[in-house]
């Protein structure tokens, strides 16, 4: 048989739920994404985030502003999700100057500095996948 | 330039008819969301109605606004609905609620209508359709 002919099955869109308590940054990042082809769920703060956790089981990505984001920040959420959604992956975002080296003592979790191009979004991304995928491999 | 007429800028034909959500409750919203997407809308999301201000605000094109009446904030989605009869009367809205039921008209003419809760995905998508189609 032709290697060629084998249809390979498209890998299903990934879902993503983006925190972001700027309305107009959340929509003009979510737009951005979802023309990358992601599919976005958009919540405001980490209170809506939880909530969305529990209705759906198809996030696989959580995309986090760290400040200001409801009575979880981003580094507390990350933490949270580690041992209740490990299967997710969660990158940050933040304008402090400071919180990529806390972020980077604290966890792996990486972060994202403002002010950002979508581009470097789905570039994190398309890494933290990347990582997801070599660690699952059989050895 | 003095004496020319000022144009309004012109709806772009090829971009798809954007509606706004403003409900506080997120299952719903993502919900509701995911569906007008899924049938071809472009949908902005926003928890309260000063989000929604803020949207209209920053001359983002939008062609419906469906809103929930009952937020938390300074302003519900009844008030929100009166703002924009009078700021923006041509901007359709859809109103819901599950414990309110509003059969006014605003007085500026603006198109209203009212979605009782729970409503059918359908149903929606039928005022939306009406509401927003070209003409």
């Amino acid at each position: 048989m032709n290697q060629t002919n084998l249809k390979v099955p498209p890998e299903p869109p990934i879902t993503l739920l983006l925190i972001e308590p700027d309305v107009l940054a959340r929509l003009v990042l979510a737009d951005y994404l979802r023309g990358c082809g992601y599919v976005v769920l958009e919540v405001a703060s980490s209170d809506e985030a939880l909530e969305a956790l529990r209705s759906t089981t198809e996030i696989e990505l959580i995309l986090a502003e760290i400040n200001d984001i409801g009575s979880m920040n981003g580094f507390e959420l990350a933490h949270s999700l580690r041992v209740s959604h490990p299967h997710i992956d969660v990158l940050l975002t933040t304008s402090q100057t400071h919180a990529a080296e806390k972020c980077h003592e604290l966890c792996e979790h990486r972060v994202v500095k403002k002010p950002y191009a979508p581009q470097d979004i789905v570039r994190q991304i398309n890494l933290l996948r990347q990582r997801r995928r070599t660690r699952k491999k059989p050895e | 330039m003095v004496g020319e007429p000022i144009m309004e800028p012109e709806r772009d034909i090829a971009a798809p008819i954007r509606v706004l959500i403003v409900e506080d409750s997120v299952v719903l919203r993502m919900s509701v969301a995911h569906y007008l997407r899924g049938i071809g809308y472009s949908v902005i999301e926003s928890g309260n109605a000063q989000d929604a201000l803020d949207v209209i605000a920053s001359g983002i094109q939008i062609d419906l606004v469906f809103t929930d009446i009952d937020m938390p904030g300074d302003m519900d989605g009844q008030g929100l609905a009166d703002l924009l009869a009078v700021e923006h009367p041509d901007l359709p809205v859809i109103l819901t609620s599950g414990d309110r039921i509003v059969t006014a008209e605003p007085a500026s003419g603006a198109v209203r209508r009212f979605l009782q809760k729970p409503y059918d995905l359908l149903v929606l998508q039928a005022h939306v359709e009406e509401l927003t189609r070209p003409g």
